[in-house]
């Protein structure tokens, strides 16, 4: 009978159902501990459908969900649209305060590379090892983007280890942060940042777009809409745009990024020993990273008097602002007086543009 | 012929150099716009047509 031959039940292989666990294990972090439900609530739900045999959502040219993907993230649609977004949440005062911060930013990229090497040795391919190394950026559209330029079959996995990862912040960053810096580094206030006028603000998006798209124009995707949303905050004139592109839009591609990340990670393309490789190097990443901020921040303090609490450098991986909240949280266990909030938010920003540089010169290199 | 030696080595060198000019732009940027903001006050937002 052709009812039962169309029976989904019938199809169902032993590798669709441990996708199926991983699905709700995903949508559990979501709902039940809310760990990055914005993003882990719609990749578990994508993960559960295109585990579900015969329902076709990821046929090339014809699923509904394959459509999402091509046309979002293979396109490089949805990426730079959050970019938009996550611009116009960015306020870049603190950084502009501060400007040495932002090589802090940039010293947190020695993880992305650091794994990049390690993936190598694992056998992985050039493009792969790249993707898996952005993994240690903590920036989710960002590895996202890299992974469908450059290795589209780790995407999935790639896509759930970052942000899998940004959200256990909390649990990952406070033991390198204690094992690298001492009670006294952790005490250092440090000075009144001075106040950065709304000029510095105008033009930095402008200026900034103008200096980085010149030095590595493969960026030019993210880097761009990224300012471009950054430009919308600041000049305060186009209100009605700068709230859609941090609200309406943003939730609107998160929900087909989600969806479309989530379907791509099919039993076949998940459940290889890989997979586990990827799980394994992109904390190695993750901790590299926050390492290598909090080290700079400890050279830095051996050149200047005016001294940086070597907490802030762990806020140079992406994961805005959870990584500056982190920061903030373990130097108030030493000192709560001690305010680093707003002084770990100058290299949270500047990690999304060295993240989304890092990304650019990878495809540069090796698309 | 790229190698992960040569990806390496312009990554940790293109990254470094892009963030140190930014460094020098918001520098000089502080400088040029605090001397703007001296002589001048933002003009009020107008109102959006579209």
């Amino acid at each position: 009978m052709a009812f039962f031959e169309q029976l989904g039940i019938l199809a169902v292989t032993p590798g669709m159902v441990v996708m199926w666990l991983v699905a709700l294990t995903l949508i559990y972090l979501a709902v039940g501990r809310e760990y990055e439900p914005l993003l882990l609530l719609p990749i578990g739900f994508g993960i559960l459908v295109a585990n579900l045999p015969l329902t076709e959502l990821m046929t090339p040219g014809e699923g509904l969900i394959w459509r999402f993907y091509h046309y979002g993230v293979e396109w490089e649609v949805i990426p730079p649209l959050i970019f938009l977004g996550l611009g116009a949440h960015t306020d870049f005062g603190p950084l502009l305060s501060q400007p040495r911060l932002i090589f802090l930013g940039a010293a947190a990229q020695g993880g992305v590379y650091a794994t990049f090497f390690a993936a190598q040795a694992f056998g992985f391919t050039l493009q792969e090892s790249a993707t898996i190394g952005i993994i240690g950026g903590a920036d989710g559209p960002t590895t996202i983007f890299l992974a469908a330029q450059l290795a589209p079959h780790l995407l999935g996995a790639c896509a759930v280890a970052a942000y899998s990862y940004m959200a256990l912040v909390p649990i990952i960053q406070p033991p390198i942060m204690r094992l690298l810096t001492t009670e006294q580094e952790r005490k250092i206030r440090m000075k009144k940042a001075r106040k950065v006028t709304v000029r510095e603000k105008l033009w930095f998006p402008v200026t900034a777009t103008i200096v980085i798209l010149l030095l590595v124009p493969a960026s030019a995707p993210l880097m761009a809409m990224f300012m471009l949303g950054n430009l919308f905050r600041e000049s305060k004139v186009v209100e009605r745009l700068t709230d859609t592109a941090q609200n309406a839009l943003m939730n609107i591609t998160t929900i087909f990024l989600g969806v479309a990340v989530g379907a791509t990670m099919s039993a076949d393309a998940f459940l290889r020993g890989d997979v586990i490789f990827i799980f394994g190097l992109g904390l190695a990443a993750f901790c590299v990273s926050t390492a290598c901020g909090l080290l700079l921040a400890k050279l830095m303090n051996l050149f200047t008097n005016d001294k940086i609490n070597p907490l802030v450098g762990a806020a140079g991986v992406s994961a805005v602002p959870m990584a500056a909240r982190v920061v903030h949280k373990v130097g108030a266990e030493a000192d709560k007086k001690n305010y680093l909030l707003m002084f770990a938010m100058g290299p949270n920003v500047s990690g999304v543009i060295g993240t989304v540089v890092a990304a650019g010169i990878f495809l540069t290199m090796l698309e | 012929m790229v190698t992960a030696f040569s990806v390496f080595i312009n990554g940790i060198s293109g990254v470094f150099t892009g963030i140190a000019v930014l460094y020098l732009m918001m520098k000089l940027l502080a400088i040029v716009a605090d001397r703007s903001t001296a002589d001048s006050t933002p003009s009020a937002p107008k109102p959006t047509t579209l």
